[in-house]
């Protein structure tokens, strides 16, 4: 258990502007320096007095320096600064006096002698000197003593004067307050039985004198004795009671010390409160007088520890067990606190309490601290003494977990208290009320995290503060923002967070700048804790907290934003909206596209900016389920040959009816809208959707993509580079399409075909066509995959059919040269249409051959020659070894009638291409698997070429 | 020594919320020097990570780059005594064939030829010429491949000798291989 030494200081602190005028300080700061000058000169002949040993003079002497003391017309701060001094100096003093009681007892000579200093206040502060010596040196009159300087301590009722000299006593008697011994630290629980036998073992300061011990042991023992009968009504006893002489020896010697410090805080804290009602000096102007008021709060407020060091004296005091500090400390202190309304004292010794005392006794006490909290001065800030005593149970649980029983109990009376409050103080700021609501949410969170319902009702009561008044302030903003980051930070899980029904209505009182901030927060969260959000009404909810993120509103960032902070923002939220969607799927088929539907509908009122960003990521997660659907289905297609009906684990896709051409007549649908908007972005979303569909092996639905490609390409590309790469890239795609018929195919390779004749610059168009001739020749990677079978069988019936028209049929197994695929599986390659192929390749080199540009010409021959090598290589007869030596000559012709400026024309990376070329066509003449395929191959007159 | 890191076909945010945690661990800035990226990052985020990780980042454009990010369709980059060359490799028809991928080597003149698009590791030697995939690091959709595991290459490059380590994730354990190449001399 902790127990903080430092003295509490008041929290906040005023921060006006403290305008003295300056005559007044000048006129202080001159008596100050005078009072302390004469004190000094005092201590000076003290200590020789002292050193001398000569007691009746350094008497004379401490009461001569303590007669600064009774000034009242130093202020408080400057009276301080004068106490300090002549309270250090009369530890000299108290020196004097321990040597002297050493010779002979005489003790109450001194106390005695002392008390013809004339003067009260350096009479009072001589007193409690020799009083503490005389208690140090014989305990047993502990009692007496400590009841004899209280009560003379009333003599001086001014309050500067009266709150320092009561400092004085507190300080000088801290060491000598009987309590329960160090040994009986362990229980503290206010067992009587454990305290007597520690008294009667052993009691605490009585070491000095072993013979008086004896006679003190056996009144004490009885002591005890007969405390023990009466404990009932000791317990009802106040100070006051024990005050009475005739009970005074039924007192344990650790209650001495608890009622005495309790008295001492009692009457201190009178002083200083009426500090702030002393008199001005009738000679000031009216100005004069406000700022007097101003510094002599201020100083008062500096004077707080003087009061609250009996506090800490309190709590250190091993006696106050939890149980006295229930039923004998905390009723006395709050009936003074609420009774002395003053509301710098209410809320200092409020939060002092708090403060020094260990989170377990106000654990237990709670009902008490929260019953005066309402009756408290108008303007005494309730919220800071709520948040504080939050903290402190937070801390104190985090610190202890699972020590705290009845967590509900303690949220229970928070709650009632806070309600309580409200209806009694209406003058409770709405920004408190909400700081008030945050840490009480913070601590149901610490207390009892599964009770989601508790956050959601104080969601709730934010919301119900709110709908009161008029708009929120800049204070109040940042209030709801963290009550909103609260259940966030804490759960960190947005599954848990979408259980809070009233979390958008608290989202929704915000201006939409601060929705958006708080929104973005949301999601940066799920993408943080990567928390994946499987069911559809869940996502609903989290759409519907977000939704300034998703929605067209007026005030969102308008189309032509020109603020680049505003834009920015703009495109890291929906940066951060496309990241996060990815994290909304469930295992359940038939859930991931309700989400991808309810996504759809979130997205589709959000304006074109937002789509544009927006629909494309939910494309791809689109068809990423389509995907999931296929595997599903290829799964249950191996379940169904097995005959393992048994296995019902995976989704029934006819149960749901749900099957992947939904999901693309889905993207078919949310596509619409971004055609016109985006058509580059669109072709290539349609030629994936044609691959996804391909995969599915639904024909038509692939059909439907690709002519949506090609659509766009026509109406929208007019880019002549956009065009080539498009064109170049649509037939790459259907190049590796398997579903088709090949009527079909073949339409489509019309297309790409015509299209790739059709750019405008003649580079381009050659290598488009080369490109198209792949078009013609296809190899199948995954022999086992769905689509190539149903290819196989349409490819047969294509054979029968046109038998004289088509070489199809084709079938051959190859090894892929030196990479192996991990399965080590065959290679499959099939032809379509040889003469075409080859019909490609003739136009390239025709429309190549027109090039007036000899280095662009032998670029684009060489690269001709290594498709046709490409093709010769897979030995499928397409292009055979004829072909290559033609096109060998072809190369060396062009060359030869260049052949003046071949050097400036032919650029290095041409040659080397050209010299590459010619080296692997070496190459593969040597090679083993090679050779055979490559004899015909004629390349000497290259070789004599590159000799020359 | 130089560390080379290859990596691409991100995604972000149109194909993946982001890269996997037990890569992120992995890629620390301060120890690599060049990061040879296959394209298609899909966000200026994806550059800005890139460029935490090495001062040195070479991109090439992939076909979901904006065209406005201005990458070059191919790269050639002289490291140690290396030549690389970058492409991403939509514009290799037949994608991903290794012929074909052998055509743009010689194009392109160098000894290591990286491309992605295929969201699919590989690597091989052809007329010992290297040849590296490194896969999509984010494990993104890919419409025609269907296992996809997230992969990455960091290659340790000393004199004419290359150390190439592959990363994968595979059922969310971090799986390492290592393969080592040597140049051949050019005399042949």
């Amino acid at each position: 258990m902790s127990r903080k030494d430092k003295t509490p200081k008041i929290s906040q602190k005023n921060q006006e502007q403290k305008k003295t005028p300056t005559t007044q300080v000048g006129e202080q700061t001159q008596l100050l320096d005078s009072l302390k000058a004469a004190a000094r000169r005092s201590g000076f002949y003290l200590q020789r007095s002292v050193q001398e040993g000569k007691l009746s003079d350094s008497i004379k002497q401490a009461g001569e320096m303590l007669n600064g003391l009774r000034s009242s017309s130093l202020s408080p701060k400057n009276y301080y600064d004068l106490y300090l001094f002549v309270s250090d100096e009369l530890r000299y003093f108290g020196l004097l006096l321990r040597e002297s009681i050493k010779k002979e007892p005489i003790a109450s000579i001194i106390y005695r002698d002392v008390q013809f200093t004339s003067r009260i206040i350096p009479r009072l502060y001589l007193l409690i000197t020799a009083g503490a010596v005389v208690i140090e040196n014989n305990p047993k009159k502990t009692r007496e003593i400590l009841l004899d300087l209280l009560e003379m301590c009333k003599g001086v009722p001014h309050p500067t004067r009266g709150l320092f000299l009561r400092h004085y006593l507190s300080q000088m008697t801290k060491d000598l307050l009987p309590d329960i011994s160090e040994s009986e630290k362990g229980s503290k629980n206010g067992n009587e039985k454990e305290i007597e036998k520690e008294i009667e073992k052993e009691p605490k300061n009585q070491k000095s004198n072993e013979n008086e011990n004896k006679n003190e042991k056996k009144n004490e023992n009885k002591n005890v004795k007969i405390k023990k009968e009466e404990s009932k009504t000791e317990n009802n006893k106040n100070l006051q009671g024990n005050e009475n002489e005739d009970k005074k020896n039924n007192v344990l010697p650790w209650m001495i010390s608890i009622n005495f410090t309790i008295q001492n805080l009692i009457e201190m804290n009178k002083l200083w409160i009426r500090i702030q009602h002393q008199k001005l000096p009738g000679n000031i102007s009216k100005l004069e007088r406000v700022s007097s008021r101003i510094k002599l709060t201020e100083e008062r407020k500096d004077l707080c520890s003087l009061v609250g060091t009996n506090l800490v004296r309190l709590s250190q005091l091993d006696s106050v067990t939890l149980e006295v500090y229930k039923e004998r400390v905390l009723p006395i202190l709050l009936e003074q606190i609420e009774q002395c309304g003053d509301k710098i004292a209410q809320s200092y010794l409020t939060e002092a309490i708090i403060l020094v005392f260990p989170d377990e006794y106000h654990i237990h006490t709670l009902p008490d601290l929260f019953s005066i909290l309402p009756n408290l001065h108008q303007e005494v800030n309730i919220k800071n003494i709520i948040i504080l005593l939050i903290e402190r149970l937070i801390n104190f649980a985090n610190n202890n977990p699972k020590s705290i029983e009845n967590t509900f109990l303690i949220t229970q009376i928070f709650s009632k208290g806070i309600s309580s409050i409200t209806r009694k103080r209406t003058s409770l700021p709405r920004i408190h009320l909400l700081s008030i609501l945050n840490g009480l949410m913070k601590l149901s969170l610490c207390l009892h995290p599964q009770r989601i319902d508790f956050i959601n009702h104080m969601l709730s009561s934010c919301v119900k503060s709110i709908a009161i008044q008029k708009k929120l302030t800049k204070d109040e903003i940042n209030e709801i923002l963290s009550i909103l980051s609260t259940p966030l930070d804490f759960y960190n899980d947005l599954n848990i967070l979408v259980q809070l029904e009233n979390y958008s209505m608290l989202i929704d009182t915000l201006p939409n700048e601060n929705r958006r901030i708080i929104s973005l927060k949301f999601l940066e969260n799920g993408l943080n804790t990567l928390t994946i959000v499987s069911s559809p009404k869940k996502v609903s909810k989290l759409l519907e907290i977000t939704k300034v993120l998703f929605l067209d509103s007026k005030d969102s960032i308008s189309e032509n934003e020109e603020d680049e902070n505003l834009k920015s923002l703009f495109f890291r939220e929906q940066y951060t909206v496309c990241r996060f969607i990815h994290l909304l799927r469930s295992e359940n088929i038939a859930k991931s596209f309700k989400i991808l539907q309810i996504i759809a509908d979130t997205f589709s009122s959000g304006g074109t900016r937002r789509i544009k960003i927006t629909i494309p990521p939910l494309v791809f997660s689109a068809l990423q389920l389509a995907n999931g659907i296929r595997q599903l289905e290829k799964e249950k297609k191996k379940i169904l040959n097995n005959n393992n009906k048994e296995n019902k684990d995976h989704d029934n896709l006819e149960d749901i009816g749900l099957s992947a051409k939904k999901i693309f007549e889905f993207i078919h649908k949310i596509m619409t809208s971004l055609t016109k908007l985006l058509p580059l972005k669109s072709l290539k979303l349609f030629l994936q959707c044609a691959l996804a569909s391909d995969k599915c092996n639904f024909e038509p639905i692939a059909y439907e993509f690709m002519t949506k490609a090609i659509l766009v390409y026509n109406d929208h590309l007019k880019d002549p580079k956009t065009q080539y790469q498009m064109i170049n890239y649509i037939s790459s795609t259907l190049q590796t399409l398997r579903a088709f018929h090949p009527d079909n195919y073949s339409l489509l390779c019309n297309q790409c075909g015509g299209y790739s004749a059709k750019l405008n610059i003649a580079p381009h168009q050659v290598r488009a066509i080369v490109t198209c001739s792949y078009l013609f020749l296809s190899i199948i990677k995954q022999p086992l995959n769905i689509a190539y079978k149903e290819i196989k069988e349409k490819i047969e019936i294509q054979d029968e059919k046109n038998k004289n028209k088509k070489i199809v049929k084709v079938e051959k197994v190859k090894k892929i040269i030196e990479y192996k695929r991990p399965s080590n599986e065959p290679v499959l390659l099939y032809f379509i249409d040889v003469k075409r192929l080859l019909g490609c390749i003739s136009r390239a080199i025709r429309v190549a051959g027109s090039l007036m540009e000899p280095s662009l010409l032998f670029e684009l021959l060489i690269e001709i020659l290594n498709t046709c090598l490409y093709f010769f290589e897979l030995d499928s007869g397409a292009v055979n070894s004829s072909f290559i030596n033609t096109l060998l000559d072809l190369i060396l012709q062009k060359k030869s009638e260049n052949e003046s400026n071949w050097k400036q024309l032919l650029t290095k990376p041409i040659y080397n291409f050209y010299y590459l070329t010619f080296k692997h066509i070496k190459l593969c003449k040597k090679n083993k698997e090679t050779k055979r395929l490559f004899k015909p191959i004629k390349i000497e007159k290259i070789l004599k070429d590159f000799l020359k | 020594m130089v560390l080379i890191l290859l990596i691409g076909d991100i995604h972000i945010p149109q194909r993946s919320f982001g890269i996997p945690e037990q890569f992120k661990k992995l890629l620390v800035p301060g120890k690599i020097k060049h990061v040879l990226c296959t394209g298609n990052l899909t966000s200026k985020e994806s550059l800005e990570y890139l460029k935490t990780l090495a001062s040195e980042v070479h991109v090439v454009k992939g076909d979901f780059d904006d065209e406005n990010l201005n990458f070059p369709e191919t790269k050639t980059i002289q490291l140690e005594n290396f030549k690389f060359g970058l492409c991403h490799g939509h514009q290799i028809v037949p994608w991903g064939d290794q012929k074909s991928l052998q055509v743009l080597q010689r194009k392109m003149d160098v000894d290591i030829l990286v491309t992605g698009h295929t969201h699919e590791f590989t690597a091989f030697q052809l007329e010992n010429k290297l040849f590296i995939n490194p896969g999509t690091v984010t494990g993104a959709y890919s419409g025609f491949n269907d296992e996809i595991e997230p992969s990455f290459v960091l290659m340790d490059v000393k004199g004419s000798k290359i150390i190439t380590y592959v990363y994968q994730l595979k059922d969310g354990d971090v799986s390492v291989e290592k393969i080592t190449y040597t140049k051949p001399s050019e005399n042949d």
